[in-house]
């Protein structure tokens, strides 16, 4: 009855699967040949593997799909119920015909490889061995796979999709290395490994595919296959578009879920203080000199930034942890930062050791770039970054000798008088940078601040800069975009100092045009460009 | 007219299904911009004209969704009888399913554009350059010309049934096969290229009137095409594609379809390889046939030393006697070096020498397997110790050890590892293969790259963005002087300690850029800055060093582009005294590419002329946009040393 039954097969799909083999094994005599002559590719084997990865998949998904799925879509199972023997033997002789044809197909390429790189290979018994179980295990897999898939009828196109979807993004998006695990170890190193036998591999993929076996005898003999039957009917247009539709939404949801797991930043050797929830790490670039003054300023940096912290009301076990990188190529108080994908940590590059350096600028810039850490660059928006910066110059000049708070005042006082200042101006924080200078910008948004204090108190400005500036944001969506589109920085500081912006723009013009300041005597003219836009956070 | 209305409506209701998934998918579409983006920063010119590929892409999908059974299905399920007793004609109802369909798509293109541009509104900052209006509309218009396209072409392909995605899958390689074979004009029925934006916001976005004039008389043909197939009576038509599903004849010629299109395909992959290996492998085919028995010298034979395990030619054997002896300590030097574990010492490495490699290759390592080249023999510097294939041989087996001591790992995160995996390379070459003078002539490059700021850490570690900025080439000479700083930092042990927390078992996988270097140094007990550091105090010394040398060569950072004739003609900004102080051998060279993303296949060099322009023939280049690079050869031997990449649009010139 085996044999009937075989010859059944054959007289039915004879021309399809004899064509299907044939033009398999030609395929891959094609890629040998192309492959061995191909300077850039590395060798026969990788051509065959190639075959075997993307290739292979083709004729055995048609095989399965005539000797399964075409019986069951064209009713011929009903014939075959009618005669007598039993439903699994009629499966099993289609299962064995797929995996001869498979055998065929893998191990024809395997040999057609041997064949022909007989010159430029050395092939060992052992090393054709391992390609030839290798490539035939890949082949039975993928029967199985696919003899399970061709009974699942119905779904048969949604299940390969979301297969295909899903391996694509497992191996593109995220961490997990597919090519270690079965059946893909088989092929990760085909070819280029000969002397290890992947065991487990092999071990793993033989696994797979008697489950995968297992599975498609069960759904096919379950009920006396009346329900591989049912999945066999077709799908109407609705049924396809509404399933569809969920597949996609299903797998995108979980892409959108998906946050991989951040690697910890740490500086081996750094200099680490902590004061009150507050760490800060310096990294001195001569690791030979003594670290004492690293250590000092450092913990003058933890302290003064604990105290602003608690001034902006920011919780202690949020604030970000503070990296310091000493860079002597850094001059004229230049600080350079760099975001650190995946982890919420201060990054920054500075000459501290440099002797103009004031430490109080690290502690400003530091807060700014904590506060941009913080919000998850949302206060990085210009609308916004002005107040950043009029709470970072109150910061750096809080404790500056008159000297310094005078050179800073004829900065604001000569920006103002040349560029002058307006609402635009001050919600397009970018261009006024760019036209004046971040240091003379800065130097306007910090007496603007001044005035502010002076003007309205200190609770006020401190409650402006708690309500616009200190919001915790963890992941980027559309949340706090919301959030800012119904709390807009005009109304906010409105509600919270009792002065428009345009009151208030105007009474800080008028302020810094009263006070001039005076030239640092002996003092360098600094660079413009001392912070460029993409250098601020 | 009204008839029409009637069969418009029909099939708007016929589509609704469809209209509603589109619309799904628009919502969806909102919904993931929500839960993923800060909407107020998305420019419309980096996320959606900056993706055009995908925006194609996906055009493409919705117009075979809804393309592959619009007219079929009337036939298949026997409605089309129904209209045909309708008083209207079958012109009439393709016209109006065809107008449906290019309506539905263009309506959610429309829509996503719209959202874009919204986004992109309030995403403007006081810097922001103004609305790219102009450059909107083309795009709109663009991708309203390939939703016609697509859906025209694809309904004409329906009619062969199940054949029709082998049918456009076939269309798909051959077209993809005249492109890598850089057949003129090929790249112009290659609708994905259409939308294909400046590289800056402020050009004028031209119109690509020669790529439209072929897709649009392509669409044409096709519409008519698949009108005629479709108003074509029931009879004799369905008993021959009856005939065609369901009998033997049918079956084989379906069949003799698939092989030729098989055929086809491998027909261009063995053509794209041509140059490079089919040529060599045809000449030494003629040569094995030209030999007699007694020399044999073609033939192929292998040797075997402690650690390899070498094919070569029989007529190479006295040149590898000499390698085969240095080969065991060249494994040795480099095993040490990296420290292997003893369990992957025992494994022998394969070097093929006796195939083909691409040109200007030395060699490939792939896991086990080296192949590479014997070099070719200078009769003015003989080279009876066989240093120069010694040292490609201690490269490529770095390249071996990398790859085993990290289990493959780099191969994961290449993009972030690619300068690393050479630089490492290179340094073993250089330290123990070479003498100073292949160090030398790497720092000198790496030292006149630093001075036109070519050279930055944070760029390296993102190969790809790197590549499309700047010269490729670089990430050899700058991850060797890395290489170099780790080992002044941290000793000698270093690149083992490193490549040990590369592949550590328990390590991140695939991490990407920094974050890969980061985490190895952390891991390996290195801190990163500290290398940095060293590396950037090494650049700004061999800037020194060699400032002599390199001062003569400017970076070219500026330029014009032109088409005469059959050139594209590029006219850089050369400073006015450029050639005053040029050494002796110094040369200046040009390459072209067509787009950012170009390979270095598709590139195209010149040599300057006489008139201070180069040249490089213009059907390379079909797109107004183009990128120049410009560089130097500092002497005859040396590798010439690239700037950036200068991006232009290409005016006509009168000739």
């Amino acid at each position: 009855m085996n044999r009937a039954l075989l010859y059944k097969e054959l007289r039915q799909h004879g021309i399809w699967l004899g064509l299907l083999a044939a033009l398999s094994c030609f395929v891959f005599l094609v890629i040998v040949f192309a492959t061995g002559a191909d300077g850039s590719s590395g060798g026969v084997f990788f051509g065959i593997r190639q075959g075997l990865s993307y290739f292979l998949t083709l004729p055995i998904f048609i095989i399965c799909h005539l000797l399964v799925a075409m019986e069951f879509r064209r009713r011929t199972r009903l014939f075959l119920e009618g005669l007598p023997l039993p439903r699994w033997r009629m499966i099993a002789i289609k299962a064995c015909l797929a995996l001869i044809l498979a055998t065929i197909m893998a191990g024809g390429a395997v040999f057609a490889g041997a064949a022909v790189s007989g010159g430029s290979e050395a092939i060992s018994p052992k090393f054709f061995g391992i390609l030839l179980s290798c490539a035939i295990s890949w082949a039975w897999f993928l029967t199985a796979l696919f003899f399970l898939i061709s009974f699942l009828g119905r779904y048969k196109v949604v299940i390969l999709l979301a297969l295909v979807f899903g391996l694509s993004w497992i191996n593109y998006a995220t961490a997990v290395p597919l090519r270690d695990f079965p059946p893909f170890a088989l092929l990760a190193r085909f070819g280029f490994e000969r002397d290890l036998w992947p065991v487990a591999a092999l071990q793993g993929t033989a696994l797979i595919t008697v489950v995968l076996f297992a599975v498609a005898f069960t759904i096919g003999l379950a009920k006396e296959g009346s329900v591989a039957a049912i999945l066999g009917e077709t799908m109407s247009y609705r049924e396809k578009m509404l399933l569809g539709a969920t597949v996609a939404i299903l797998f995108t949801t979980v892409m959108i879920w998906f946050t991989p797991q951040p690697e910890p930043f740490a500086l081996p050797g750094a200099v680490e203080e902590e004061y009150d929830g507050v760490h800060v790490h310096l990294s001195p670039e001569d690791t030979t000199r003594p670290v004492d003054d690293d250590v000092v300023l450092a913990g003058y940096l933890a302290r003064r930034l604990a105290e602003k912290r608690d001034w902006l009301g920011i919780p202690k076990d949020e604030f970000p942890p503070v990296y310091v990188v000493e860079r002597k190529g850094l001059v004229n108080e230049k600080i350079d930062w760099e975001e650190v994908e995946g982890d919420r940590v201060v990054l920054m590059y500075a000459g501290y050791r440099d002797p103009g350096f004031t430490r109080d600028t690290l502690v400003a810039f530091s807060m700014s770039v904590a506060l941009s850490v913080h919000s998850n660059r949302r206060v990085d928006k210009e609308h916004r970054w002005w107040i950043v910066c009029g709470v970072e110059g109150l910061i750096e000049m809080e404790q500056a000798d008159e000297t310094t708070r005078l050179a800073r005042e004829k900065s604001a006082y000569d920006t103002i008088k040349e560029h002058d200042l307006t609402v635009e101006k001050l919600l397009g924080r970018n261009l006024y940078a760019e036209e004046a200078g971040w240091r003379e910008a800065d130097a306007v948004a910090w007496m603007a601040f001044r005035y502010l204090i002076e003007t309205v108190g200190e609770e006020k400005v401190q409650a402006l800069a708690r309500k616009t500036i200190t919001r915790r944001v963890t992941r980027q969506d559309s949340r706090p975009v919301w959030a800012e589109l119904f709390q807009p920085v005009a109304r906010v500081f409105e509600s919270t100092t009792g002065l428009s912006l345009e009151a208030f723009v105007e009474g800080a013009r008028e302020y810094i045009l009263a006070r001039p300041g005076a030239e640092a005597p002996g003092a360098e003219t600094p660079e413009t460009e001392n912070k460029t836009e993409e250098e601020k956070p | 007219m009204r008839a029409f209305r009637a069969i418009l409506w029909k099939e708007w209701i016929s589509l609704r299904p469809f209209a509603l998934l589109l619309l799904a998918l628009f919502l969806f579409g909102l919904f993931m911009v929500q839960a993923t983006e800060y909407f107020d920063v998305y420019p419309f010119w980096e996320n959606i004209i900056g993706n055009a590929g995908s925006v194609v892409g996906m055009t493409f999908i919705l117009c075979l969704v809804v393309s592959l059974g619009l007219m079929v299905r009337e036939k298949d399920e026997g409605t089309l009888l129904y209209l045909d007793g309708l008083p209207i004609s079958r012109f009439s109802v393709y016209l109006a399913k065809w107008l449906v369909a290019v309506a539905l798509i263009f309506t959610i293109n429309l829509l996503w554009t719209l959202e874009s541009v919204i986004y992109d509104l309030l995403s403007r900052g006081s810097t922001s350059p103004p609305t790219p209006w102009r450059s909107i509309g083309v795009f709109t218009l663009l991708e309203l010309a390939l939703s016609v396209y697509f859906l025209t072409i694809l309904i004409a392909f329906s009619f062969l049934r199940r054949w029709a995605l082998i049918a456009v899958g076939a269309m798909f390689w051959i077209v993809f096969g005249l492109k890598s074979m850089q057949v003129p004009y090929a790249g112009l029925l290659d609708p994905f290229t259409l939308i294909d934006a400046p590289a800056d916001i402020n050009e004028r976005w031209e119109w690509p009137l020669l790529h439209l004039a072929v897709m649009g008389v392509t669409t044409v043909i096709a519409w008519f095409t698949g009108y005629f197939i479709f108003s074509i009576r029931q009879g004799g038509v369905s008993a021959f594609s009856r005939g065609m599903r369901e009998a033997w004849w049918g079956k084989l010629a379906g069949v003799c379809a698939i092989v030729l299109v098989v055929v086809m395909w491998f027909g261009i992959l063995i053509a794209i390889s041509w140059d490079d290996g089919v040529k060599a492998a045809r000449a030494e085919a003629e040569k094995a046939r030209n030999a007699t028995p007694p020399d044999r010298k073609n033939e192929i034979v292998t040797d075997e030393s402690e650690h390899f395990r070498f094919i070569f030619r029989r007529q190479a054997t006295r040149r590898m006697e000499t390698v085969i002896a240095e080969a065991d300590p060249v494994f040795d030097t480099v095993a040490d070096f990296l420290e292997l574990p003893d369990d992957h010492r025992d494994d022998l490495v394969t070097v093929d020498l006796s195939s083909p490699l691409a040109s200007h290759n030395a060699g490939q390592a792939y896991w086990k397997k080296i192949r590479m080249a014997l070099p070719a023999r200078d009769k003015k510097r003989p080279d009876p110790e066989e240093r120069e294939a010694i040292a490609i041989l201690g490269h490529e087996v770095a390249h071996v050890f990398i790859d085993q001591i990290t289990d493959g790992r780099l191969e994961e995160s290449f993009d972030a590892a690619r300068w690393f995996h050479e630089g490492l390379a290179s340094y073993v070459e250089f330290r123990f293969f070479r003498d100073d003078s292949g160090a030398t002539a790497y720092r000198r490059w790496v030292a006149l790259a630093a001075k036109w700021e070519e050279v930055e850490f944070s760029e390296m570690v993102v190969n790809k963005a790197f590549s499309a900025q700047r010269d490729p080439f670089l990430a050899y000479p700058a991850g060797y002087l890395w290489v170099d700083s780790l080992v002044r930092v941290y000793g000698d042990d270093a690149p083992a300690k490193l490549l040990r927390a590369l592949g550590r078992e328990d390590g991140p996988r695939k991490l990407a850029g920094l974050a890969l270097w980061r985490d190895a140094c952390l891991a390996a007990g290195f801190d990163l800055e500290r290398v940095r550091s060293d590396f950037r105090t090494q650049l700004t010394a061999l800037q020194d060093e060699f400032a002599e040398t390199i001062k003569a060569f400017p970076e070219i950072t500026a330029g014009t582009a032109s088409r005469r004739g059959d050139k594209v003609i590029i006219r850089p900004e050369l400073p006015d005294d450029w050639q005053a102080g040029l050494p002796a051998g110094a040369e200046i060279i040009c390459r072209v590419r067509p787009r950012a993303d170009a390979g270095p296949a598709e590139w195209r060099y010149s040599k300057l002329g006489e008139d201070g322009t180069f040249a490089v023939p213009a059907l390379s280049f079909l797109k107004p946009g183009i990128g120049f690079q410009v560089g130097w050869k500092i002497d005859e031997t040396s590798h010439p040393v690239f700037g950036e990449w200068v991006n232009v649009s290409a005016t006509e010139e009168a000739e």
